[in-house]
């Protein structure tokens, strides 16, 4: 049976959506354990917050309490590593035969474990994702196979030996956002199976304004901009980079301002990433979008 | 104790009380009836005509006790204030071992300072004899009562409902108390009903005549809230029991109970497994966890009803410690609504079907509106999401796919004047206060089988009036392809139940919020405006020359022809303008070349029947005598 680890990157989160998350993890880890899916469950927290979010009296009482569900454990880096470094440290330290990477605030459902487990059935399955409430992604999947371009590490299971054949995230090159539609692509062109689990559903608290639109926040904004020019260059695709640049120069929107520095930056210091897929088999560039996506939020 | 000597009449209490106990006592022909605290006794020709039993009066009025001896009638001196045991020692020495089939209190106890002693003994002889026990008391809860008294009026007389030697009042419940509390139990009733109590005073009081909007709002919520409001006497028939906890205790105790703020009902038919666990889920991850939710299964067989079970099972402790499962085998869909808002212990109760979804601070909002506004109907905004349902090779069953961004076509603020048109809140977005449907009785009408959120919604907003939120809590899902209220429903049926609830909206009397004057002010100066646009229009079309027949045209679209460019008819073309507007009916299109003939032979008859062309005929006869 499998072993599991949960990991998240905690950046100033509420203590109180942080125990939420892992009443639910306790609840999915006696399903699918008592079900056969797995057979021990641990969950890795690794802190890049300016202080501690959770104290280490709060750290042992947590231990304490899901004892017998899950062993639990946080690691306070002392400085913001970034989404995709941040896991690549944990993921250091991590012997289990899955991990599953989601956000610190993700609520499972009591079989979202289970449910996500299903597809690794299938040899060729190399990462799954599950379906968030209550904004699901929009992103498309084949409503009969599930795959699916990329998966979000807003919550993905891994397991261990596609990270063994694949890598880690590509943390030099992406800090926050894109790390996951990198790794996915790399996955893929690895010649694993990305799938989209319907039925393994996860609640990640996103909210609408108050005429029902997106609300992104200041960092994603930037870190978004940011990758999009990494993401199209590492991909092939310098084309979009540079129509992406000559669009936002002339905007004098601050952030995308701030975006092109440091991809100009980069290039000039010839620290951009390797270029991979230069046949364009896997990686997709839609409108803006890394996929076909259903509907626009 | 002041003695009241009122006639007999079979529609008065005393008819009353014999009417029940020929109920109980038809089949003891011959035992006894005992009248506690008789007075003139003006039930004692009765009880031994009609009713075939030995009267036996007591009183503490010795006159009165001799009276009754001089009508032929057993009666004894008793003073109901002494204790028990010399109650029934006095009761026991009149009766001499005779059983006893009834025993009446008629409006006694809302004179006497100590019920216990007599209670006490009432009970026992009713209990050695399975006697009956007929109590009538005066009801201050009649609706002649309290409508003064909410405007600071209680009129106390010399008799009636606001006796002023009255040491005691009761209501149905506060009856049903006391009686249980002294170990009797209401079987039977036969209330004496007054539409105009001795408390219709002064008849053009506002709060009392049916004639003015206050008298009619009010008597339209208190008919609904019980049964009690125009009841003039509470008239019981009980038998003994087991004696309760005093009521006030209870009342206490209900004050001081910790309920949760919210009450969150989720229908559910068991049919959509993925739907309901989102539900679970959505909840789990709720901001706020101070509510509890009610499952209500509706028509669940065997396998349906394991599935919920076995979902709510799955649920983290923190949430299945709150939840409960009630099912629901009557009705349509109206009626879980009705079984779980009973259920319901929260101050509020929520709607959440179980195919939509709450954000993570669903909860929330409404918590912080009712901290705002207590009592009123709690809205905040829901956005649609059209959805299907997939089933890939991975998953056991389907799953919700969503297929549309957010259509934000709810507004952000209640509306009371829109929502009397169309309905413009999914219930999933509403909150009720349990007072509305606990105390004022309102109900979702059952007899609807959709939109009955809507018409619950409007009864409510009427008398709690609405607290907006602008924040988007929810998603209310719009399902394609799958099953749904709308698919199962046809479109007739929709219409037929929207004209239903128009149709009770049109008989209620009601109260508009604060600020709908300045809204229907502005509607009229619109509408008056839009009107005289209309007919300068019409009266500018009506100018123009119509296209010319062909020669050989058939008669009937000449005369057409010429009514439609007759002076009458333009000149009357703005009051028919303004006719339109008010039914909302467009234009129609009179085209006497193109129309087929039977429909140019038609205008012209309704030409020549219409009011615009009567009321034109004076000029017709002037022009005709000018011409002539």
């Amino acid at each position: 049976m499998t072993t599991l680890r949960i990991q998240s990157i905690l950046f100033h989160n509420e203590l109180e959506s942080i125990k939420r998350a892992l009443s639910s993890i306790r609840r999915a880890a006696d399903l699918a354990i008592a079900g056969g899916a797995l057979s021990r469950v641990e969950v890795a927290y690794g802190d890049c917050s300016a202080f501690p979010v959770i104290g280490e009296a709060e750290v042992t009482r947590l231990r304490q309490e899901h004892a017998g569900y899950f062993d639990f454990d946080v690691t306070f880096f002392g400085g913001n590593l970034g989404s995709a470094k941040g896991h690549n440290t944990l993921l250091q330290h991590a012997g289990t035969d899955s991990v599953l990477i989601m956000n610190p605030d993700v609520v499972l459902a009591p079989d979202a474990l289970i449910e996500m487990s299903r597809p690794f059935s299938q040899a060729d399955v190399g990462m799954v994702e599950a379906r968030q409430l209550p904004i699901e992604h929009p992103k498309a999947y084949d409503p009969l196979t599930g795959e699916t371009p990329w998966a979000t590490t807003a919550c993905a299971l891994i397991p261990r030996r596609v990270f063994d054949q694949v890598g880690h995230f590509d943390n030099e090159t992406f800090f926050l956002y894109c790390d996951d539609v990198d790794f996915s692509w790399r996955v893929r062109a690895a010649g694993f199976r990305v799938i989209y689990q319907p039925t393994a559903a996860v609640f990640h608290d996103k909210r609408l304004s108050e005429s029902g639109g997106w609300l992104p926040g200041g960092a994603e904004k930037y870190y978004s901009a940011e990758a999009a020019l990494l993401l199209s260059y590492k991909w092939s695709r310098e084309d979009i980079t540079r129509q992406l640049i000559r669009q936002w120069q002339d905007l004098g929107i601050d952030y995308l301002n701030k975006a092109i520095a440091e991809f100009k930056r980069r290039e000039a210091a010839n620290s951009l990433p390797q270029r991979l897929d230069p046949e364009h088999k896997v990686a997709q560039f839609i409108d803006g979008f890394y996929a076909h996506h259903r509907f626009v939020i | 104790m002041k003695h009241y000597d009122n006639p007999f009449y079979a529609d008065n209490v005393y008819g009353h009380v014999i009417e029940l106990i020929q109920r109980f006592a038809s089949e003891r022909a011959g035992e006894v009836h005992l009248d506690i605290g008789c007075g003139f006794a003006r039930i004692a020709e009765p009880v031994r005509d009609i009713a075939n039993l030995s009267y036996i009066g007591f009183d503490l009025d010795a006159q009165a006790v001799a009276s009754l001896n001089e009508r032929g009638f057993e009666a004894a001196v008793l003073d109901l204030q002494e204790q028990a045991e010399v109650i029934l020692e006095k009761i026991n020495a009149a009766v001499g071992g005779r059983r006893v089939a009834s025993i009446s209190l008629v409006d006694v106890l809302e004179h006497l300072a100590n019920h216990a002693p007599l209670m006490s003994a009432v009970r026992e002889m009713a209990r050695k004899s399975d006697a009956v026990v007929i109590v009538s008391v005066p009801n201050f809860a009649h609706r002649d009562v309290g409508f003064k008294l909410a405007f600071g009026r209680l009129d106390i007389r010399s008799e009636g409902l606001l006796d002023h030697t009255h040491l005691h009042t009761f209501t149905d419940e506060i009856l049903k108390g006391f009686l249980s509390e002294h170990g009797l139990y209401i079987v039977d009733r036969h209330d004496v009903v007054l539409e105009r109590s001795d408390q219709f005073f002064p008849a053009t009081h506002p709060a009392l005549s049916p004639a003015t909007p206050l008298g009619a709002v009010l008597r339209s919520l208190r008919s609904g809230a019980d049964d009690t409001s125009t009841v003039n006497q509470l008239v019981v028939a009980c038998l003994p029991g087991p004696r309760s906890a005093p009521r006030y205790l209870a009342t206490e105790a209900a004050v001081a109970e910790k309920r949760p703020f919210l009450s969150v009902v989720t229908r559910t038919q068991g049919r959509r497994h993925t739907c309901l666990r989102d539900v679970l889920l959505s909840l789990t991850a709720q901001t706020c966890d101070d509510f509890e939710l009610i499952v209500v299964g509706h028509r669940l067989n065997r396998d349906e009803q394991l599935l919920v079970e076995r979902l709510i099972e799955d649920t983290p402790e923190h949430l299945r410690s709150r939840v409960r499962l009630i099912r629901v085998e009557r009705g349509n869909r109206t009626a879980p609504l009705n079984e779980g808002f009973s259920a319901a212990r929260g101050r509020y109760v929520a709607i959440l079907d179980d195919d939509d979804i709450p954000m993570a601070h669903w909860v929330e909002t409404f918590k912080d509106l009712e901290e705002k506004s207590p009592g009123c109907v709690l809205r905040a905004v829901a956005v649609k999401q059209v959805c299907a349902e997939a089933q890939t090779a991975f998953g056991l069953v389907s799953a919700p796919l969503t297929v549309s961004g957010f259509i934000n076509e709810f507004p952000g603020k209640f509306d009371w004047l829109q929502n009397l048109r169309v309905n413009q809140t999914p219930p999933i977005a509403l909150a009720f206060p349990r007072s509305a449907f606990e105390d004022l009785k309102i109900r979702f009408d059952e007899s609807l089988t959709t939109t009955e959120d809507w018409d619950f919604l409007m009864r409510t907003a009427s008398v709690c009036g609405v607290a907006s939120s602008p924040a988007v809590t929810c998603i209310y899902r719009w399902w394609k392809g799958a099953e749904s209220s709308r698919s199962v429903h046809p479109q007739d049926e929709w219409r037929a139940n929207h004209q239903k609830i128009w149709d009770k909206l049109d008989e209620l009397p009601v109260v508009l919020p604060a600020g709908t004057s300045r809204q229907l002010r502005a509607l009229m100066d619109h509408h008056d405006h839009l009107a005289r646009a209309l007919a300068e229009a019409e009266s500018a079309l009506g100018r123009k020359r119509s296209i010319p027949l062909p020669p050989d045209a058939e008669p009937a679209r000449f005369e057409l022809q010429q009514l439609l460019d007759s002076t009458s008819w333009r000149i009357s073309a703005p009051l028919r303008a303004c006719s339109r507007a008010l039914r909302r009916t467009p234009r129609p299109i009179l085209d006497p070349s193109t129309m087929p003939l039977d429909a140019v032979e038609q205008a012209v008859r309704e030409i020549r029947a219409s009011t615009s062309w009567r009321i034109t005929a004076p000029l017709r006869k002037v022009r005709d005598l000018v011409a002539h």
